[in-house]
């Protein structure tokens, strides 16, 4: 098997720390953009990195709800939890949930929110390959001109597994916009003496 | 050269009173520091303190504002003997597994003609009733590059585990 373009002989020849892993630009509205370890050694190989970091660029398509899930592993259950600090230009508010069914990493405009609006998120997920439970922050950008939402969100993942799948929906179940965006970077560690 | 950089990473393989990131290059543009972490201390939640150049005298200041259950709050100090988090770690109260989430930014850092400040995000304890999130600034009143960052629990040791890693941000 080839090492990645930045390993040879099994030493890291290139210091970028960030490695782009996968990009999904969702052309049609799309249910549901997954990003899969290769589990290969290769650049998509997610068993190589300390973080990952999630930019996400995205609008709901067809629906009502403002709120994009995370699932890691395919869990789906109440083994997320997470706490919220956010405001709507107004109040700021702090809200936590224990049993939450999803990691919560962005807030977008609905369906009927004026064209070309979309909101953004960086969220980083930490030390992915460790026994830890799994812990994220992200911070959400979700301006509607004229109305909306700026949020910090930490999430735990009550799994102790390496994050191996990632998958992103809609709150509802509607599609998600074309247009959206999706970038997946590996962030790998260094070593030293 | 590369756009990020890893300069290095610390996985802690036994408890440590200490991390310190020495002999900084001023190549870069700017630093961020991400991390894992936890405290042997038996406690729920504590400060991470961040003192910069070995400076430990009272020439640091805060903002915080953070999110804990329901409650929205904001916290300040001045004249401080280090950066710090509010309760942006834990102790060894928590389950064995959990460990907080931290990022700070230190742009500019290489500067001398600017203060340097510090922009720092943290999640913690989120499997007890103190978790927290929490975004903040600290500054630190002296214009010198920075050559050294040393973090601290502010009571017992980093456990097994935690981990740090400080990335260089280049110039475009």
């Amino acid at each position: 098997m080839a090492d990645p373009a930045y390993i040879v002989d099994g030493v890291l020849t290139d210091g970028e720390a960030w490695v782009g892993i996968a990009h999904a630009a969702v052309s049609l509205p799309a249910a549901t953009v997954t990003f899969t370890s290769t589990n290969d050694g290769q650049t998509g190989d997610f068993s190589q990195y300390m973080d990952l970091v999630l930019v996400s660029y995205g609008r709901n398509g067809d629906g009502s709800a403002s709120v994009m899930k995370m699932h890691l592993n395919d869990d789906t259950a109440a083994n997320y939890v997470l706490q919220q600090l956010y405001s709507d230009g107004s109040a700021v508010t702090a809200s936590s949930t224990t049993t939450s069914t999803y990691l919560d990493f962005l807030w977008y405009p609905p369906s009927a929110t004026a064209a070309n609006v979309f909101a953004c998120s960086v969220t980083t997920l930490f030390d992915i390959n460790s026994g830890k439970f799994k812990s994220a922050i992200a911070q959400v950008a979700n301006d509607m001109d004229g109305s909306g939402y700026v949020a910090l969100v930490a999430n735990t993942w009550k799994n102790q597994s390496p994050i191996t799948e990632i998958d992103l929906t809609d709150y509802s179940g509607n599609n998600i916009a074309a247009g959206s965006m999706f970038s997946l970077f590996g962030v790998l560690p260094r070593m030293v003496a | 050269m590369a756009v990020i950089e890893a300069i290095a990473t610390t996985y802690l393989e036994a408890d440590a009173a200490t991390v310190t990131f020495g002999s900084i290059p001023a190549t870069y543009e700017h630093l961020q520091l991400r991390a894992s972490l936890r405290s042997t201390e038996l406690v729920n939640a504590m400060r991470l303190k961040i003192n910069l150049n070995g400076d430990t005298g009272s020439n640091y200041c805060n903002y915080n504002m953070r999110g804990s259950t329901s409650s929205a709050t904001g916290y300040a100090q001045t004249g401080a003997a280090y950066i710090q988090t509010s309760d942006g770690m834990h102790g060894s109260s928590l389950p064995a597994g959990e460990y907080a989430s931290f990022i700070m930014d230190i742009l500019d850092y290489a500067n001398t003609n600017k203060n340097t400040l510090c922009n720092l995000r943290a999640g913690s304890a989120l499997l007890h009733t103190d978790r927290r999130v929490q975004i903040g600034s600290g500054l630190w009143d002296n214009t010198a590059a920075i050559t050294t960052i040393l973090f601290t629990p502010n009571a017992g040791s980093f456990s097994r585990g935690c981990e740090f890693t400080l990335f260089g941000l280049a110039s475009s």
